[in-house]
């Protein structure tokens, strides 16, 4: 450790005179069995302990402590005995001869699911939350924990009691296997749900607790989430309802289980990453790891989704004799897959455009140098100016690859097609359209009306961007019903503003509709609206240009080099004991 | 080494803190001084890069806490006031958490377990919950906390809150004994008698503005005139006053019966030059005495009590 000074030995210990020798003797053989341990093997652990993360090491502690995780462990050990015997005497005695096996698996994960989806998000909460609400989290930021080191932790603890309870039930899970009536891959994918979605659950606790700096914060967040957890849950137990009943999943089963899980780990990682960020060091670089992550994600859902697209449609072609059969379902597939993007650019794109446009010196330090990287990287900067063309451009660019790639793939087009991917392209051109006009709109709103607001920026940019649709549905419907006399609402050219109703009418498929080309922007008023939207967003993007070239100028600083030099020291020391999760 | 240049800390119009600067050495001892609400805590959270300023920069050991915070929190030792503590642990636990978070292993963080329990007191109550501590306890663990990682700097913001008389002391010679061996301290305090006792230099910041700064007979020389002079005749006082008064660096002159108190400018120089004036003139003196003020008369005098 740099800076060290010798110590002095004593000092305020003569004061506490009154300890008997007794008591004094006692604490200090606690003191000995924590720091050496008592047998071989408690050295051992105690070693090993090192290398874990020291969030993981304190919540076990007091986990073990505390009244919640002991009373929640007992009681879900004897709601356990009492459902297997429960169970076991109302199956008598057909139990002998009959399949019984999911019967019990359902009871027991009616059972798991409290813990798993209910007390375990919530103990991550409070946890999280205490620390900033106790002032325990500022004593954590004078170490030398990284914010990624703390939310982790919570999230390995998180994971540990999830084993724990999962381990109670173990025994029990096997048990239901052996009375036969469900599938080793039954339970393996339930317990798999089951599992991903309670730690998905923790990280969205741990991203509303680090976020809540307030008492109202924390109480509306601490509401959200329970609501959340309630919801989550009972999906969840429907889908593994379904699933039992179903008994085996098959490849498409197990396809969605993949990928509702990698999913979940996708938008787990960035919940985490953006927990890290709220908690962390003010002048650091906490944009870019967001936006590489959500640059990321954005990337994997149309790839995930141009997988799925090219399984189902073989499987369906298949069953018509053709293996690619691109019909109209193609254009159907391509707008909900555009329709899930702009859902997470629009999410992510209204956070970024609170994020203030200074620039810290720490952080002009990792901005890109040469002129390649700037090209490039530059729309990884921090600033609402880059983050604004981040999102625009990241939202385009699969889109166009989903759009083109397989029509060029595609030999044998018929008219019918090229309709419907033209109807694909302006369905596809007025979703970007309205992400640069909405973005762009509260980008500016923050730039000239929140020009002086410090904190909570980026809820106020999230929040307006809420206020500023909802405005602009009211006021789309009001007129169109002013039109129609109070009578009739029908959409009319100026209702571009409202992105709902627009998007349904731009939609270019319909089910009612077996005529390709009768649904989506087929002329008249829908064609002016779309026409109108793509002037008015060409617009406001325009002028976000302007505004954002004073963004993109800014460059890379040099590091000071005692700064490098005292870094590269300490690297060897820091490095093994911190790269932990 | 501590600097602070030209910090400033704003929220919304109020100016928490408006352009101090100051700097500490290597091994002194510099106090914090200034009534509730002055900036004191807010700088030194700054320092401690807990909060970042709304301009200026402040260095630890010249790294700065804007721009190298993490190299900052190193050398860095800081116990707020108040002492947040973990429920379901106990002393040594808790210190073993935090001696894991500076990065301690094995040998390294057994021996300043160690070393932090004797030097605070807390080995006779290691096993005892920290929740269970008493105020003074808790200010013990928190000091702990500071120091497990030996830090180049520390700060103490009202250290001795919820001590005992005896503890107080101690913690007066602990600090000392820290600064002697080289670690730079930044300590405030509500307790004036004790930061003279301990301090090199001070600090008196109201109103988020430094009004002064340095030794305690820096600040008092700053403050011209406030050498007091104190003499009791044997008679004529009422002439004494009226020859007093006709010198220009006298002011202030005070008469009760036979004594006189006054204020003089200038040093020791200006004092003895008065006694000889006085003696050669012909007045009997019985006793003649010169004193600085105290560190709590500096306070009073500088600061004026407004809180913002």
């Amino acid at each position: 450790m740099s800076g060290a000074t010798p110590t002095p030995m004593v000092s305020l210990a003569d004061t506490v005179t009154q300890q008997d020798a007794g008591v004094a003797v006692e604490h200090t053989e606690a003191v000995r069995l924590l720091l050496d341990g008592e047998s071989r093997w408690d050295q051992r652990l105690i070693h090993w302990s090192n290398w874990l993360n020291p969030i993981l090491v304190k919540e076990t502690r007091q986990a073990l402590k505390s009244k919640q995780f002991i009373w929640t462990f007992y009681l879900l050990i004897l709601i356990v005995i009492i459902w297997t015997l429960l169970a076991i005497w109302s199956s008598m005695p057909n139990i002998y001869y009959e399949s019984d096996g999911s019967v019990f698996l359902t009871g027991y994960l009616l059972i798991l699911l409290i813990p798993a989806m209910i007390v375990i998000p919530q103990a991550t909460f409070r946890s999280m939350a205490s620390e900033l609400d106790d002032g325990t989290y500022e004593t954590l930021t004078l170490s030398l924990l990284r914010p990624w080191q703390v939310v982790f932790g919570k999230l390995t603890v998180a994971m540990l009691q999830l084993i724990i309870y999962l381990s109670i039930l173990a025994p029990c899970i096997a048990l239901t296997y052996l009375l036969q009536g469900v599938t080793l891959e039954s339970i393996a994918a339930v317990l798999l749900i089951l599992s991903t979605t309670s730690i998905a659950l923790c990280t969205v606790a741990i991203l509303l607790a680090s976020l809540s700096r307030t008492r109202t914060l924390q109480v509306l967040f601490s509401v959200i989430m329970l609501g959340l957890q309630l919801i989550v849950a009972g999906m969840t137990l429907s889908m593994i309802f379904s699933m039992l009943a179903i008994g085996t999943l098959g490849n498409q089963g197990w396809t969605s289980v993949g990928l509702g899980t990698l999913a979940m780990a996708a938008y787990g990682w960035l919940f985490m990453l953006c927990a890290s960020s709220a908690i962390g060091m003010a002048s650091e670089n906490r944009s870019t790891p967001i936006r590489i992550a959500l640059f990321a994600i954005g990337m994997v859902i149309p790839m995930c989704g141009g997988f799925l697209l090219v399984f189902y449609s073989g499987q369906m072609g298949a069953s018509n004799g053709q293996y690619y059969d691109y019909g109209p379902d193609y254009g159907e597939m391509v707008a909900l897959l555009a329709n899930l993007t702009c859902v997470h650019w629009g999410i992510a794109g209204a956070w970024l455009m609170g994020e203030s446009g200074v620039i810290t010196h720490r952080a002009r330090r990792t901005l890109p140098a040469s002129f390649p990287a700037r090209l490039f990287l530059t729309w990884f900067n921090p600033g609402a100016g880059p983050g604004y063309f981040f999102v625009v451009l990241s939202f385009i660019g699969p889109l166009v690859a989903l759009i083109t790639i397989p029509w060029i793939l595609h030999r044998s087009m018929d008219s019918s097609n090229v309709v419907m991917h033209v109807g694909s392209m302006a369905y596809c051109a007025a979703l970007t359209a309205y992400l640069a006009l909405y973005l762009g709109c509260v980008r500016l709103l923050m730039l000239v009306v929140f020009r002086k607001r410090r904190s909570q920026r980026l809820l106020l940019a999230f929040g307006s961007t809420f206020v500023l649709i909802l405005f602009s549905i009211i006021l789309s419907c009001s007129a169109s019903l002013y039109v129609g006399q109070y009578r009739d609402m029908e959409f009319l050219w100026f209702c571009f503003i409202n992105p709902f109703w627009s998007l349904t009418e731009f939609f270019p498929y319909s089910y009612q509709s077996s005529t390709v080309g009768m649904s989506g922007i087929n002329g008249g008023e829908k064609l002016m609206a779309w026409v109108w939207l793509m002037i008015s967003s060409g617009i406001v993007f325009v002028i976000n240009a302007i505004f954002a070239s004073r963004d993109v100028m800014v460059t890379r600083i040099e590091t000071p080099q005692r700064v490098l030099r005292e870094r590269t020291q300490l690297l060897p020391e820091i490095e093994p004991e911190f790269d932990q999760l | 080494m501590i600097e602070l240049r030209r910090i400033h800390r704003f929220f919304g119009s109020t100016k928490a803190v408006n352009d101090v600067s100051f700097e500490v050495y290597r091994g002194q001892v510099f106090g914090f001084i200034g009534p509730n609400g002055a900036g004191k805590t807010t700088s030194m959270r700054i320092l401690a890069t807990l909060e970042l300023p709304s301009y200026g920069d402040a260095f630890v050991d010249g790294f700065s806490v804007v721009n190298d915070p993490d190299l900052v929190r190193r050398r860095l030792g800081f116990m707020p006031d108040g002492c947040a503590l973990y429920p379901n642990m106990n002393c040594v636990e808790y210190l073993d958490f935090f001696a894991r978070s500076y990065g301690l292993i094995g040998r390294d963080r057994t021996d300043a377990l160690r070393r932090t329990l004797r030097f605070t007191g807390l080995d006779k109550i290691a096993a005892k919950p920290v929740t269970g501590l008493s105020k003074g306890m808790r200010q013990r663990l928190s000091l702990g906390r500071a120091m497990i990682h030996r830090p180049s700097v520390l700060i103490l913001d009202e250290p001795a809150n919820g001590l005992d008389p005896r503890a107080r002391i101690e913690l007066r010679h602990l600090i000392r004994q820290l600064a002697e061996e080289g670690t730079t301290i930044l300590v405030s305090s509500h307790i004036l008698t004790e930061l003279a006792e301990m301090c090199d230099q001070v600090g008196i910041i109201e109103r988020g503005a430094l009004l002064a700064v340095g030794s305690v007979d820096e600040i008092h020389r700053s403050l011209q005139g406030a050498l007091r002079v104190r003499m009791r005749l044997v008679d004529r006082a009422d002439e004494l006053c009226e020859f007093l008064s006709a010198r220009d660096d006298v002011f202030r002159i005070q008469r009760d019966g036979l004594c006189i108190e006054l204020e003089l400018s200038g040093g020791d120089k200006a004092q003895s030059q008065l006694l000889r004036a006085i003696v050669q003139a012909g007045y009997d003196l019985l006793e003649f005495a010169a004193y600085r003020d105290s560190l709590e008369d500096v306070f009073m005098r500088i600061t004026t009590g407004a809180v913002q």
